[in-house]
């Protein structure tokens, strides 16, 4: 099965604005990185001129955040030919993107927002989730959300409708083991159960990630600090059940030295073990 | 393809309107106003908590998002004022787009269209709001411009220049700035850290004309004199020819052998700061 070409055992940080000089000067060892699609796709000059050169000497791997999969209105033609066009460009081994929502009408969110998971959904988002694919003409993963509230219309587990969704698509999963612990925690699921349902063979990339637990016990995907103890023993666990599997640290706020993210891709890596 | 279910709709507007809902200031911080958040219809019962989450998320993100595009505006009205001119403008304004940067080139022109109380400002006079908002959207377009090759003027064939107009390069901009924000702006940039207020600066003695831009990863001011800032704008708007007679007849004290100084002095300046990407027939039509 096609599943990119890195290597599976391959550990990756996602590329933010505040490491380029590092990154373009001491070329830290890191098996690829992950650019957020929708920093590359405007008009910008600077960021893609970091892009490219970051591009010489890595693996690149795009994660777009505004896809709208699950909007009524579906994703936008004129987004999927910049997203191409950026792909063809970095020569991403493959892209990824979230099943949610982001636009309503002619608001874009810029969040990931959830949806009630019913079986009446699932034809819609898989039949898209092909298309981008085909699109794209890469392999295509979805991410499963962290999410803060359920909806009493949903008719199935998330990982029910997520497997659905990713199977009938024959697309990927894109699996954020930070987000499963946090949801898991936010909807009171086991989140063993929710790797037991996963089919590794298909999960082309894993992320970790930092988050806040606030005083009413909710827990927020904040990527704002170190992986959480709770979410590594998760990591090790889906290591054990199915990696070697890409890896990937996400860190979008409270942003530390490179250093310190080369720290911590250590302790991601000694958790394998 | 099949077609969304027909609840998606109506739950997605519902979804959207409740967590834009405003947030309301209180204690020094903003925050969802829980008796204001309804509940999207069409789902059942959603988590009151949840709606709170993803309410604040989508405000504070844009609050931050333009914070960063207005770091000059943000600072010399203050933050919390800042934040509420930002609710208002984008509760008529949503970002629609993918990239957040565009909600910042409508901002300065709805600061200059509504009328905002000097309270809300705080006492900050209204042009110089609208002016500070310029003056940031001003150094991100010039920060985040696409990358041009700079064009050179080719010496050996001067005479070809008459009847063409000069092509503005997206990276460098005509600026004039009669309150100071401009140098303000700039050392914002140096600073390692920046405060949470500034104060007015004292105006320059005379207004500061010159072209902004950027050279490789900085961005660098050229100062003009009023007639060489005069021929640049002009340049960028009609046939050489026609400009150098515009200049001519703006400043007819200034001198034939002066005005050919000016204008060697401007197309020098010009091609320092990669002001253009090229020549064009014809004049811009408006």
């Amino acid at each position: 099965m096609m599943q990119g070409t890195l290597p599976r055992d391959a550990l990756g940080v996602g590329l933010r604005a505040p490491h380029y000089a590092f990154i373009h000067q001491e070329r830290p060892a890191v098996d690829y990185f992950e650019a957020i699609s929708e920093n590359y796709l405007g008009a910008a000059g600077p960021p893609l001129e970091h892009l490219d050169r970051v591009v010489r000497h890595y693996p690149v791997v795009l994660h777009g955040v505004g896809l709208n999969l699950l909007g009524t209105e579906g994703p936008d033609p004129d987004y999927l030919r910049r997203l191409k066009d950026l792909a063809d460009r970095v020569r991403a081994p493959f892209v990824s993107d979230h099943l949610c929502w982001t636009r309503a009408g002619a608001v874009n969110h810029h969040d990931l927002l959830p949806v009630p998971m019913t079986r009446d959904l699932i034809p819609m988002a898989a039949e898209r989730a092909a298309m981008v694919a085909d699109f794209l003409e890469r392999p295509f993963a979805l991410e499963n959300l962290s999410s803060y509230t359920g909806f009493e219309r949903s008719e199935m587990e998330e990982w029910e409708f997520y497997g659905e969704v990713v199977e009938k698509a024959a697309c990927f999963f894109m699996l954020d083991v930070n987000n499963i612990y946090v949801s898991s925690v936010n909807h009171g699921f086991d989140a063993d159960r929710y790797l037991a349902a996963i089919d590794f063979d298909r999960v082309i990339q894993v992320h970790l990630a930092g988050h806040q637990c606030r005083p009413d016990g909710l827990i927020v995907d904040t990527h704002d600090g170190p992986v959480a103890d709770s979410v590594l023993s998760l990591y090790k666990r889906a290591w054990e059940t199915g990696g070697p599997f890409p890896t990937l640290l996400e860190w979008d706020d409270r942003i530390p030295s490179f250093e310190q993210i080369l720290a911590e891709l250590a302790v991601i890596r000694g958790s394998r073990s | 393809m099949s077609k969304a279910p027909v609840w998606l709709q109506s739950f997605q507007r519902s979804f959207s309107g409740t967590i834009r809902t405003p947030l309301r200031h209180r204690g020094g911080k903003f925050g969802a106003d829980r008796r204001k958040l309804s509940n999207p219809p069409a789902v059942g019962a959603v988590s009151r908590t949840g709606l709170v989450i993803y309410n604040e998320q989508y405000w504070l993100r844009l609050y931050q998002t333009m914070q960063d595009l207005f770091p000059l505006t943000a600072r010399l009205v203050g933050f919390r004022q800042f934040n509420q001119l930002v609710s208002a403008f984008l509760e008529e304004h949503p970002p629609g787009g993918y990239d957040l940067a565009e909600m910042a080139p409508p901002f300065p022109g709805w600061l200059r269209r509504v009328r905002i109380p000097a309270t809300a400002r705080r006492g900050l006079p209204a042009a110089t709001l609208v002016a500070a908002a310029a003056t940031d959207c001003l150094w991100q377009d010039v920060t985040m411009a696409p990358a041009v090759k700079p064009w050179q003027i080719n010496d050996t064939d001067p005479a070809s220049l008459g009847d063409k107009r000069f092509l503005p390069s997206p990276a460098c901009r005509l600026v004039v700035d009669d309150l100071g924000l401009l140098d303000l702006r700039r050392r914002l940039e140096e600073w390692s850290s920046l405060p949470d207020d500034l104060s007015l600066p004292r105006p320059p003695a005379a207004p500061v004309r010159g072209l902004l831009f950027r050279r490789k990863r900085q961005i660098a001011f050229i100062p003009l004199s009023e007639a060489g800032a005069f021929l640049m704008e002009r340049m960028a708007e009609e046939p050489l020819n026609q400009a150098l007679t515009g200049l001519a007849g703006r400043f007819p004290e200034t001198g034939v052998s002066n005005l050919a100084g000016v204008v060697r002095e401007t197309l020098n300046n010009g091609a320092r700061a990669g002001a253009w990407t090229g020549m064009t027939d014809g004049r811009v039509l408006h």
